[in-house]
């Protein structure tokens, strides 16, 4: 195998690696130390890593560590999208960790672990590497959803997402197994290899194999019907770990999909195209209705996110390059008005915790009327109103499914919006169209790092809206993906 | 491709005679002992001792560190082995990973230290 010695690709991980090891030895060597420092050190590594991932984008593909993993320019931009929703989510973690004396080393250890697994799972090119990257993920985010132990949601959130996710990680395993079984490989370019000139033909349990798959990925992904732990570990999770969890963990599970499915099982797309499409119809249609009758905010934006997953299904049920370069566009537009919008949520206080249910924000845009409007941004982005990058980042995968003859998708992901449209204008008009209580003044969380995130987050809403062309072409650069 | 199923009706088999075995055996003795049930006959074996307690008992939730320490040594050791045997096959680079990976569990037990984990307290 060409390029064995190659364990630079691996560079930014390490980098990672090492930092979450330090930011260990810190906490253990100086017990309770803690403060923005432990922040810093995150920011640093997930920087740095970024600057080194951009060595690889633009060159050749090429395998590395006995194709396990490859470099290629797919796998730098879904890294980006994964290290920046890192980076926006520790930006507003010391804000809202401090006042409830979370603000621990092993906090910044677990988001800087997960964070490897989800770039590993972007530059998985074996099976196995991908089932290795989506464990270190899982349980670092298991624990991170628990974080807040006291709490009684936290432990729902975190042994409800840790029971299902164990059993969704038996479906992959299972799904490797039978791939394993019909092709006697479980290297992505060497299945394909095999894949396309028929050595699948025969295989029976090929549809099994690969209905496993997308069972595994698309529980990680949040997809109805594999979406039922969604809210409640949205809900019950530390909000900067709800907006890390929703964004980073959906770019590197379609980033996994994406390479799984489109990269390594073309041949076999006849078996997968009408279920994923059946998928996704569902997530966008069943997610929309029941966020309609969501009252707290954290469980209507949770089901908005996994409707988004529905979006981003349809540009992988294109299976093409221009589905490709949509669902990249439609990552990163997605993980700034994620972090975005979970980060308005933290920014209004109610007292001491923050301000969840839907009717406590009646006023809200007549007291607060800046943080409201960003607010109202990112929902209307989620929308998918024009002037914003929602908008685009929909556009784009709207024509790449009509381009590849699913024109009925984009029909019903249009009605499905129509629906969800309702429910995040429904917050700007409790907002900006209801009078204020009087007894409330509204307070806004003072944290610094918060407002970065946020400010963050709208530029690239706002950006993406503006010069959408610019984003895509990025997204098209990176869809040459596999060697 | 049949023959490709037909390789696993061994499988089956095997589960079959399996059960069949299970079954069989506990059914045998079932017919066959004599019944003359007394109290140290139906008392708990556990080593020969009397058993102390009852068996829904919460273990201490200390002990959870010493299984996580021990899987952490377990595989240490499960990888150290194969890699004994072939590193002058694979050179320095063999070498540094392996002292690579040993400092990093190192790591973990100095965190553990460190948070005072191996203290019973």
């Amino acid at each position: 195998m060409p390029g064995t010695e190659a364990w630079t690709v691996l560079l930014p991980e390490l980098v990672i690696v090492g930092a979450a090891i330090l930011l260990l030895l810190v906490d253990a060597a100086v017990p309770e130390s803690r403060g923005p420092h432990l922040a810093v050190i995150t920011l640093v590594a997930l920087v740095v890593a970024a600057v080194l991932a951009f060595d690889q984008w633009g060159a050749d593909a090429q395998l590395a560590l006995g194709g396990m993993v490859v470099s290629d320019s797919f796998g730098v931009f879904a890294r980006w999208v994964i290290l920046g929703a890192g980076a926006l989510a520790t930006l507003t973690a010391p804000g809202y960790l401090k006042p409830r004396n979370l603000d621990r080393a092993e906090f910044y250890a677990l988001l800087l672990l997960a964070t490897t697994g989800m770039t590993l799972l972007a530059v998985a090119s074996d099976l196995v590497m991908v089932f290795i990257a989506i464990e270190l993920l899982s349980l670092a985010l298991y624990v991170m959803a628990g974080f807040e132990r006291g709490r009684l949601e936290a432990q729902e959130a975190s042994m409800k997402y840790f029971l299902l996710g164990a059993f969704s990680s038996a479906f992959l395993l299972y799904g490797i197994a039978f791939v394993f079984g019909g092709t006697g490989t479980t290297n992505l370019i060497r299945i394909r290899a095999i894949a396309s000139v028929g050595g699948l033909d025969d295989f029976r349990l090929a549809g099994v194999a690969v209905a496993l798959l997308t069972v595994g990925l698309g529980f990680k992904a949040a997809m109805v019907p594999f979406h039922m732990w969604t809210p409640d570990a949205y809900q019950g999770a530390p909000t900067p770990v709800t907006a890390f969890m929703a964004a980073a963990t959906k770019a590197a599970a379609f980033a996994a999909l994406i390479r799984v499915l489109v990269l390594s099982l073309p041949a076999l797309r006849w078996d997968w195209q009408p279920v994923l499409a059946g998928i996704t119809v569902l997530t966008i249609v069943f997610a929309s209705i029941v966020a309609v009758a969501q009252t707290d905010v954290k469980r209507m934006l949770a089901y908005s996110s996994i409707s988004h997953a529905g979006f981003v299904g349809i540009a992988v049920v294109a299976a093409s390059r221009s589905g490709v370069a949509a669902a990249l566009m439609y990552l990163l537009v997605y993980t700034a008005m994620t972090v975005g919008a979970f980060g308005s949520v933290m920014l209004f206080r109610e007292g001491q915790s923050e301000r969840v249910h839907i009717a406590k924000y009646s006023g809200l845009g007549i007291k607060r009327p800046a943080a409201a409007a960003l607010f109202a941004l990112f929902l209307f982005s989620m929308a998918g109103i024009p002037p914003t990058g929602g908008f685009w980042a929909k556009w784009y995968v709207f024509f790449a499914a009509i381009r590849a003859d699913q024109a009925w998708l984009p029909i019903v992901a249009v009605a499905g919006s129509v629906i969800a449209a309702f429910f995040y204008i429904r917050v700007a008009v409790v907002m900006f169209m209801q009078d204020p209580p009087s007894d409330d003044d509204m307070p806004l969380d003072p944290s610094p790092g918060l407002r970065m995130a946020i400010g963050i987050s709208a530029l690239v809403v706002v950006g993406t809206g503006i010069a959408p062309g610019f984003f895509l072409s990025l997204a098209e650069k990176a869809t040459a993906f596999g060697p | 491709m049949t023959d490709y199923y037909v390789s696993y009706a061994a499988v089956a088999l095997l589960a079959v005679v399996i059960l069949l075995f299970g079954v069989g055996t506990f059914a045998a003795w079932r017919l066959l002992r004599p019944q003359r049930p007394n109290w140290e006959k139906l008392s708990i074996y556990e080593c020969g001792i009397d058993a102390v307690g009852e068996s829904w008992k919460q273990p201490n939730v200390r002990y959870y560190i010493f299984a996580f320490l021990f899987v952490v040594f377990d595989v240490e050791a499960l990888f150290l082995f194969p890699w004994a045997v072939t590193y002058e096959q694979l050179g320095l680079f063999a070498v540094v990973e392996m002292i690579l990976f040993v400092v990093i569990l190192f790591f973990g037990l100095a965190y553990a230290w460190g948070r005072r984990v191996l203290e019973w307290a």
